[in-house]
């Protein structure tokens, strides 16, 4: 038992201590500050500020000093109690390592291209639609030189569209690039990775040169996410009626009228009871998580919804009918949805149309019952036979036909 | 082998299990399904005994489970496999090291010749090759780790694997290869699976017999021919008819 959680106890231990540091010396400052703590002769940073305290219009410096001493010590401490944690942990430390210098790399002006999203544009109002989604020869590889992985490339050269009211499937397996693809149309590609080449058009737009701030107006606006763990995309400690309405407020500034009226007809839209309002992430099943998930993601009525194995995490009955209702609100409201899978059976539920990446090739592509029912490429056609419970659609379609003769 | 017998099992004020009958037979694969919520995880807890049933007893060789001596040599004979291979392996350990904990337990005294040997021979059961001995979990895929546990699960030589959802976690080519593997285990060394699971799909390729759960009781149970032909309970025909068909096998 030692042996098997000692070890994985270290870090948090040692977070723990480390914050135990700066909380002390916060206490004997303050101890001081109040003077019960260190007794006068002998320096103490509280007492300093005390001592400060009657002469602070004169002499601002003697508070200043030891008020920015106690702060910067302070944080010091955190910080370093968070690097011996990295470098005592031996997996490789997950998260936006230089999230801050990359966003603060960004040029920041506005950018001749920036999402306007005019409704329709005026100028080519003859011309066809744009397509909702349109990735030409984008390869992303690992730049960063850190990584261990440095040099590998995940997408290859990948080529896909999606058209407006269009239902796409990707399908792949763990490796094949799918999800990095899902952070390239949300615009989240960070290190290591990088997009090296290609373009990536929303809604006929390029969004090669977008900043930061503009993909936030997009990202739960126009472009939508539901992702495999619904535990994980919501707020454990914050009410899903809440947590709903944040999104709409993101976006949109609602008057507490609409917000409540759209709030009450999205969850009518995914069949969620007007209690879950007031209720946790944990009070409710996963399937109901889920869909809270998705009225999260279509109650500003995007044009893209992108969906990243929404239903690995649910048992079939509930898988189904996820499916369904995704299916359901695509057609409803004219919908783009990029789903992304594994599963051939959950795919075939949902596409109009679907793509095979393998190792960030594109093998495949097209209708779906033409795919399915003639795969070309070998590597399909091996996917198609792992498909366990073959009999079990043999046993439904006798059964069909019965009911029918 | 292993029987169930009467079992029952409430949490606070939910009854979660309520009078659960069934027997493993040796080198049989037994599949128990039923939908999230329906009591299979906690049975899965009580036969490993990570769970106390309120009443009923579950017995192995005839021999109740909550006598020690029993469970102390059940624990031996029966190992188990879960869904997340990542969360059941040792983050800090090595391959080498997770597979040699249990048969320090059970092979106690071995020459590091044969226990090098016995690694060996344990990875190749699990097609997996011993240059991933002296890797960490973190450098495997999720297949692979759980061909690890499984290897693990091996190592005692059980004669029963309680298999909790293995499959759920993986792609579905790793999950044909697994099921492979497993059954070619089955074949190989008569060991029997209890595989707990909701997926008709999976229990339909693996397994000789099937008991359906339902909101803590057994609803059905009968050979795979039989139940997947004649589903008695509508339960039963509810979750078949939650199968996706697959996509060219749609009437």
């Amino acid at each position: 038992m030692l042996n098997h959680i000692a070890l994985n106890l270290i870090g948090p231990i040692l977070v723990l201590g480390m914050l135990d540091i700066g909380n002390i010396i916060l206490a004997v400052s303050a101890l001081s500050f109040l003077g019960l703590g260190v007794p006068p002769p002998a320096p103490e940073w509280g007492a300093m500020l005390n001592e400060g305290r009657a002469s602070m219009e004169v002499a601002p410096w003697l508070v200043l000093a030891p008020g920015i001493t106690i702060f910067i010590i302070v944080l010091a401490a955190n910080y370093f109690g968070d690097i011996v944690r990295d470098s005592v942990e031996g997996r490789p430390v997950h998260g936006p390592r230089n999230w801050i210098r990359w966003r603060g790399g960004v040029v920041r002006k506005p950018q001749p291209d920036a999402p306007g999203f005019a409704s329709v544009r005026q100028t080519n109002a003859l011309a066809p639609p744009p397509r909702a989604l349109d990735i030409v020869d984008a390869v992303i590889d690992v730049t960063d030189r850190r990584s261990p992985f440095h040099g590998r490339r995940i997408l290859n050269g990948v080529t896909i569209h999606v058209d407006q009211g269009e239902s796409v499937a990707l399908i792949g397996e763990s490796g094949s690039g799918k999800s990095t693809l899902a952070a390239l149309v949300l615009g989240l590609t960070r290190p290591p990775l990088a997009l090296t080449g290609g373009r990536v058009d929303l809604f006929g737009e390029p969004t090669l040169r977008w900043t930061w701030d503009d993909w936030q107006k997009v990202r739960g606006r126009q472009v939508t996410f539901v992702s495999q763990d619904p535990l994980s995309a919501l707020n454990p400690v914050l009410r899903i009626g809440d947590q709903i309405r944040e999104v709409m407020q993101t976006h949109l500034v609602p008057s507490p009228a609409v917000l409540e009226h759209r709030l009450r007809e999205v969850l009518d839209e995914v069949d969620l009871p007007a209690r879950v309002i007031d209720q946790y992430p944990h009070e409710i099943s996963g399937g109901m998580r889920q869909r809270v998930v998705i009225a999260m993601a279509i109650i500003n009525r995007p044009r893209l919804l992108i969906a990243d194995e929404p239903t690995t995490a649910l048992d079939v009955s509930t898988q189904k009918r996820i499916l369904t209702l995704l299916r359901d609100l695509q057609s409803r409201y004219k919908l783009s949805l990029l789903f992304i899978s594994h599963d051939l059976r959950v795919v075939s539920h949902v596409a109009d149309r679907v793509i095979i990446l393998r190792d960030g090739n594109v093998l495949e592509e097209g209708r779906t019952d033409q795919i399915f029912a003639r795969p070309e490429h070998p590597y399909t056609r091996e996917l198609m036979a792992a498909m366990p419970g073959r009999r079990i659609g043999v046993v439904q379609s006798t059964r069909a036909h019965h009911a029918v003769g | 082998m292993l029987s169930v017998e009467n079992l029952s099992k409430r949490y606070k004020n939910q009854t979660v299990l309520d009078g659960v009958t069934f027997n493993v037979r040796p080198s049989e694969i037994v599949g128990l399904v039923g939908q999230s919520g329906a009591g299979k995880s906690t049975i899965s807890k009580c036969i490993l005994g990570l769970e106390r049933p309120d009443s009923g007893q579950i017995l192995w060789h005839g021999q109740s489970l909550s006598d020690r001596a029993t469970r102390r040599v059940a624990t031996r004979q029966m190992q188990a496999v879960f869904q997340d291979p990542r969360a059941s392996l040792n983050p800090r350990w090595t391959v080498r090291h997770a597979l040699s904990e249990p048969l320090d337990n059970w092979i106690p005294r071995e020459t590091r010749k044969g226990r090098e040997a016995r690694l060996r021979q344990l990875l190749d059961r699990v097609a997996l090759t011993a240059d991933l001995l002296d890797r960490y979990p973190h450098e495997l895929s999720t297949g692979q780790c759980q061909r690890v546990c499984l290897a693990r699960a091996l190592a005692p030589e059980p004669d029963l694997l309680v298999l909790d959802e293995p499959l759920s976690a993986l792609d579905v080519s790793v999950q044909a290869r697994l099921i492979a593997l497993l059954l070619d285990l089955h074949h190989t060394t008569g060991i029997g699976y209890l595989l707990i699971t909701h997926d008709f799909a999976v229990v339909a390729d693996m397994c000789q017999r099937i008991i359906v759960l339902d909101h803590g009781q057994v609803a059905e149970s009968g050979p795979v021919d039989a139940v997947l032909d004649q589903p008695g309970h509508a339960c039963t025909r509810a979750l078949l008819r939650d199968v996706l068909p697959l996509p060219d096998q749609k009437i």
